[in-house]
């Protein structure tokens, strides 16, 4: 597949086209620095209903993207941030029993972060 | 020199006349779409704001409808604008005090079978009774983005230092001069709301249609004209006739692809 692309990816950078390799981005990496913690937490079970999504960033970011996953399907939501701020709250539609997962986007001082976190709510 | 796979030598030939057409800069979310059944596209925008949001919920309706795409009557809200839970076919634009959690504005949508089927606004009084964002440019500009978001729009431009458009659909700190949506926007709801399935109900409203059925596999699709973040084509192009095009949007499964498994 690595092989596969290259040619591709080469061809379109000569011709000025930005291009996304598929696979994890550089931004990815870091996502362990900037989300400091949430509620839910990562890896958690919790009582439901589940109303609200708090994300806590290490420095200031500006939330942009944040998508559920869930037995209901998928819901994203557009975030206007306020600036760069280190804590959201997000409010959820009362999440009730099943597995859900979290993927949220962001950027700060001009970079670029996304990261999933996966939390349980129970019966 | 780079020998190159057949396979290769297709794909390569994909990009390639992807290159040379005219650019379309895309700022759809992610091919999000209502399912448009009728020639415009008809969803209710319920109102839940108070007096101090009236006009820019009417103003960004309004401008949204300049679209020859959506028609979107303003009626009576159906929803507590305090917790503004969705309604099952229509966006539901609410206002309330709720709190200083990091947010102007948000929209959210919920998806079934690969189509929209409702939509939030919610505007933040925390922040807007505050000098800094009690001001018209914000109120308008905030209200058009996220309404345009519950069209399946999404930023033409993330960098909020920068003023690069007149879109309400640009992140900017001075959104003076972007109240509005711009013509991109209403080309890109056009690109959002040009394919297969509203082309067949229009058909099955006394139309023609010259267009070959599409199938399942991307050799049916034409060509790409988009792609996604991890490259795949996810907007394709085929030309049917004189004037008439069918687009498709694939919304990839995860690990999938145009060739399987990617």
């Amino acid at each position: 597949m690595r092989n596969f692309w290259v040619p591709a990816l080469r061809l379109m950078t000569l011709s000025g086209c930005a291009a996304h390799p598929p696979g994890k981005s550089p931004e990815q990496a870091t996502e362990v620095r900037i989300l400091a913690r949430s509620t839910p937490a990562d890896g958690s079970t919790v009582a439901g209903p589940v109303d609200n999504l708090q994300l806590v960033y290490v420095r200031p970011a500006r939330l942009l993207e944040v998508t559920v996953e869930g037995p209901d399907g998928l819901s994203p939501t557009m975030v206007n941030a306020v600036g760069e701020v280190t804590d959201y709250s997000i409010p959820l539609p009362g999440l009730t029993s099943g597995n859900y997962r979290v993927n949220w986007r962001a950027s700060a001082a001009g970079r670029s972060y996304n990261g999933v976190l996966k939390f349980t709510v129970g019966d | 020199m780079i020998k190159l796979s057949r396979r290769q030598k297709l794909t390569l030939g994909i990009v390639a006349v992807g290159m040379t057409a005219p650019v379309i800069a895309s700022h759809s979310w992610s091919n999000y779409h209502w399912k448009r059944t009728t020639a415009e596209l008809t969803v209710p925008v319920g109102d839940n704001v108070d007096s101090r949001w009236d006009a820019y919920l009417t103003k960004a309706v309004a401008d949204w409808n300049q679209s020859t795409v959506i028609n979107s009557p303003k009626v009576a809200g159906s929803t507590n604008p305090k917790n503004c839970r969705a309604v099952a076919g229509t966006i539901q634009a609410c206002n309330s005090n709720y709190g200083n959690n990091g947010w102007l504005g948000l929209a959210s949508i919920s998806l079934s079978g690969g189509h929209i089927t409702q939509g939030t606004t919610k505007l933040n009084d925390t922040y807007y009774d505050t000098a800094q964002y009690n001001t018209p440019a914000w109120r308008a500009a905030v209200t058009c983005q996220e309404i345009g978001h519950d069209y399946g729009l999404g930023h033409q431009d993330e960098d909020s230092s920068t003023d690069n458009t007149t879109s309400c659909m640009d992140y900017t700190n001075r959104p003076e001069g972007n109240e509005s949506p711009d013509a991109h926007d209403y080309q890109q709801l056009n690109t959002i709301y040009n394919h297969i399935e509203s082309a067949m109900a229009i058909m099955s409203g006394g139309g023609a249609s010259t267009g070959a059925d599409v199938g399942d596999t991307p050799a049916t699709w034409g060509r790409p004209i988009n792609f996604d973040r991890q490259g795949r084509p996810n907007i394709y192009e085929r030309i049917d006739g004189p004037g008439q095009k069918t687009i498709t949007h694939v919304t990839w499964a995860i690990g999938e692809g145009p060739r399987g498994r990617d």
